[in-house]
């Protein structure tokens, strides 16, 4: 309520108090040009939040999917430091950013700003379905658990992970 | 080698196999509150409950603080608020009772130096200073407290020259010795951000299943940071960061459980989050800590989803010997049951060992693995309680503000309810703290349960007795408890683990003391203690139905 009185107040400063016809016309213009203008900065901001989410998700997939490149090279121990890194920016994909973005998206819930929820908690994303999120948290388990001594096993995982990351940016 | 074993090592025999009190019940639970003199509400806020501050209750520590061998008690209490309008009527003091025997406590004057009027939310000990004596820490919302304990019951105030003060809203806090100097390091669980006069202008914005106007939060509030204090002697250090621990996600921390989880030697570190992912920290040795919960299977439910952790414990449920997890949550959700697969990887178990639906109706808080009736293996107490009082205001929701206790029986493959044949003792009240711990020394665990704007159930455990038990107490060098010690007692050819753990549950502390049953077993065959420093001791043919202290040699 105070809100649109808010808004009230604005518009007669901008406008004026309608007087003739033509004044009431070009007032009714100003608003509709006005409100395409803000649809037009509104429509941008979620367009730019969809890139940079998206973009989020390609940073922790090609994170990952180096850290897995390096699993296949190097001492049993950088081999085991390797894929539970891999593992943690499998997490981050999962859940479409880090520790300090889920922080930023917590704080947006409250004010309305969400995509869709999975009707349990109220984890809001953009790309990645529920059970998307499901199976990628399976794989970072099951990478977490190797040892890194078998080559094609650590493939098979970036290959099931490249699979899974492009299943969850592509248009539904 | 006999002399040094008798000096080290102070048998209590006690009393042996003593039938159940209550007769034919399987399980019997019995208040004795009222008589035992716990009288004295613990406040949660207002009646209407508008904030969310209003919601999370207060913790009770079970500890022997005057070493006299009994168990005493320590009640955090908060502040009883008005409504319309919304002040503050009462600063709730927290409240030392002495055990005196046989069911009689006797209320410290002023907690002996510990009564605090803060706000106050959970309680855990320790002994942090290394003079053999059991310090408490308190957490508040606002300033938290550090109570040294000078012997006799006497407490003092330390907080500040110790640096553990933390204006935050504390939760769940443990003591660990995370780095593995040998000294006690401090972890402290932060809910969320908020003020005071947020607290007492809140109003009852949510909707509650599109019928209820209810408290905000936590979702959209700023959570709070949780908070690593490094014990470098006679002070404290914020080695949160350092150590690995940094809480960005801003998560909104409640529970808190140290154990070693992966058996490497080092305690590891669980943090139940609400409406979070919860945090399961590794320790790597040297104190480094790193964040495993979601990939280790541990900070999610099964199907991947974040629940509203309140409550943790560990134990062994399935005797593999490794510490499981049980963590409570929201109404509406289950408590989630995790088994430890080893190397610090967990599988949700809560649908095959029977958790989902005797759980999913309760918003849960304390909960805690114990053996009610000594068949060798742990049963589980869980208590709950909602958050929104007004939900007793429609029937047709089918939700009640105080809620029953839970007590699951462990049938070795799956746990089931035994609840309404245990005892009025279990009855509905608005829980939130659990702490156990054999009162009354007769070789069962016995409990105490904090609630909302009521005194605390004290409840007796009078159950039938299927078996022996052995109490085992493991002390340190100084002669106080040795946290993080283990414990593996072998009986009737089967071999349970403990831990001596400081926190857990529900923003409260459980007797040092491990309980086991053993079943038919007269005799404990062997019980092989590890000190965090890597000693062992191992002592065989020990008597059951006894209370074993062990020392380090």
């Amino acid at each position: 309520m105070r809100t649109k009185g808010m808004i009230a107040l604005v518009g007669l400063l901008l406008f004026g108090i309608p007087g003739s016809t033509r004044a009431s016309e070009d007032i009714r213009a100003s608003l509709a040009n006005t409100y395409e203008q803000l649809a037009n900065a509104i429509l941008a901001i979620k367009e730019t939040e969809s890139a940079l989410v998206g973009t989020m998700l390609m940073f922790h997939y090609e994170s990952a999917e180096h850290e897995l490149q390096l699993a296949m090279s190097g001492d049993a121990a950088a081999k085991k430091a390797h894929l539970e890194a891999a593992a943690a920016e499998i997490t981050y994909l999962a859940n479409e950013g880090d520790k300090a973005v889920q922080a930023v998206v917590q704080r947006m819930l409250k004010a309305g700003h969400h995509h869709h929820t999975d009707g349990m908690t109220r984890e809001d994303y953009m790309f990645v379905d529920s059970v998307e999120k499901q199976t990628l948290l399976a794989l970072a388990g099951k990478i977490a658990r190797m040892d890194g001594s078998n080559t094609s096993e650590v493939q098979g995982a970036m290959d099931e992970l490249t699979r899974l990351y492009q299943s969850a940016v592509e248009p539904d | 080698m006999r002399t040094r074993f008798l000096a080290a090592t102070l048998v209590l025999g006690l009393a042996a196999f003593p039938a159940a009190r209550g007769g034919a019940e399987e399980f019997r639970f019995v208040d004795v509150s009222a008589q035992a003199g716990l009288t004295a509400p613990t406040w949660g806020g207002g009646p209407a409950k508008d904030h969310i501050l209003e919601s999370v209750g207060t913790g009770v520590a079970v500890v022997d603080l005057d070493g006299d061998g009994l168990l005493d008690l320590y009640v955090v209490n908060a502040w009883r608020l008005t409504e319309s309008p919304s002040a503050i009527a009462e600063r709730g003091r927290n409240r030392l009772y002495r055990n005196l025997g046989d069911w009689r406590f006797e209320e410290v004057p002023d907690a002996g130096g510990a009564a605090d009027t803060s706000w106050g939310c959970g309680v855990c000990a320790g002994d942090w200073d290394g003079d053999g004596l059991v310090d408490l820490y308190v957490s508040n919302f606002g300033p938290n407290r550090l109570y040294r304990n000078l012997g006799g019951m006497r407490f003092e105030d330390v907080s500040e020259s110790a640096g553990v003060t933390d204006a935050g809203w504390g939760a769940g806090c443990a003591f660990l010795d995370g780095d593995g100097d040998g000294d006690l390091d401090l972890y402290v669980a932060n809910y969320l951000d908020c003020t005071v006069e947020e607290v007492l202008g809140a109003r009852r914005t949510n909707r509650w299943r599109e019928r209820l106007d209810v408290m905000a939060g936590p979702f959209g509030m700023r959570g709070g940071r949780d908070v690593y204090y490094r014990n470098d002697g006679s002070h404290f250090t914020d080695a949160t960061v350092a150590a690995g621990l940094e809480d960005v996600a801003e998560a909104y921390g409640l529970g808190v459980l140290v154990s070693d989880l992966d058996d490497d030697g080092d305690p590891d570190l669980y943090v139940a989050n609400d409406s979070n992912a919860n945090y399961l920290y590794s320790n790597r040795g040297g104190g480094e800590f790193v964040e495993t919960g979601a990939w280790s299977g541990a900070g999610f439910s099964g199907e991947g989803v974040a629940q509203a952790g309140m409550g943790v414990d560990a134990g062994d449920f399935d005797g593999d010997l490794r510490f499981d997890l049980v963590v409570t949550n929201f109404a509406r959700d289950h408590c989630t049951l995790y088994h430890n697969e080893g190397d610090g990887f967990f599988e949700d178990v809560s649908g095959p060992w029977g958790l989902k639906e005797p759980t999913n109706a309760l918003l849960s808080w304390g909960c805690a693995f114990f053996d009610a009736d000594l068949d060798a293996d742990p049963d589980l107490l869980i208590v709950s309680g909602h958050i929104y009082p007004q939900v007793a205001e429609e029937p047709e929701l089918d939700e009640s503000y105080a809620q029953p206790l839970l007590l699951l029986r462990n049938d070795g493959d799956r746990f089931a309810d035994v609840s309404a044949a245990a005892g009025s003792g279990l009855g509905e009240f608005p829980s939130r703290g659990l702490a156990l711990g054999d009162l009354d020394g007769d070789g069962d665990v016995d409990a105490v349960v904090s609630g909302m704007d009521v005194p605390p159930r004290l409840l007796r455990n009078d159950s039938e007795r299927k078996g022996h038990w052995l109490e085992v107490r493991i002390r340190d060098a100084a002669g106080a408890p040795a946290i993080h010690a283990r414990a593996e007692v072998t009986a009737g050819g089967r071999t349970q683990i403990g831990e001596v753990r400081s926190g857990s549950t529900y923003q409260s502390q459980s007797s040092f003391d491990m309980h086991f049953g053993l079943g038919d077993a007269s005799t404990v065959e062997r019980l092989a203690v590890r000190w965090p420093d890597g000693s062992t001791r191992v002592l065989e043919n020990v008597a059951a139905d006894r209370l074993v202290v062990v020392e380090p040699e």
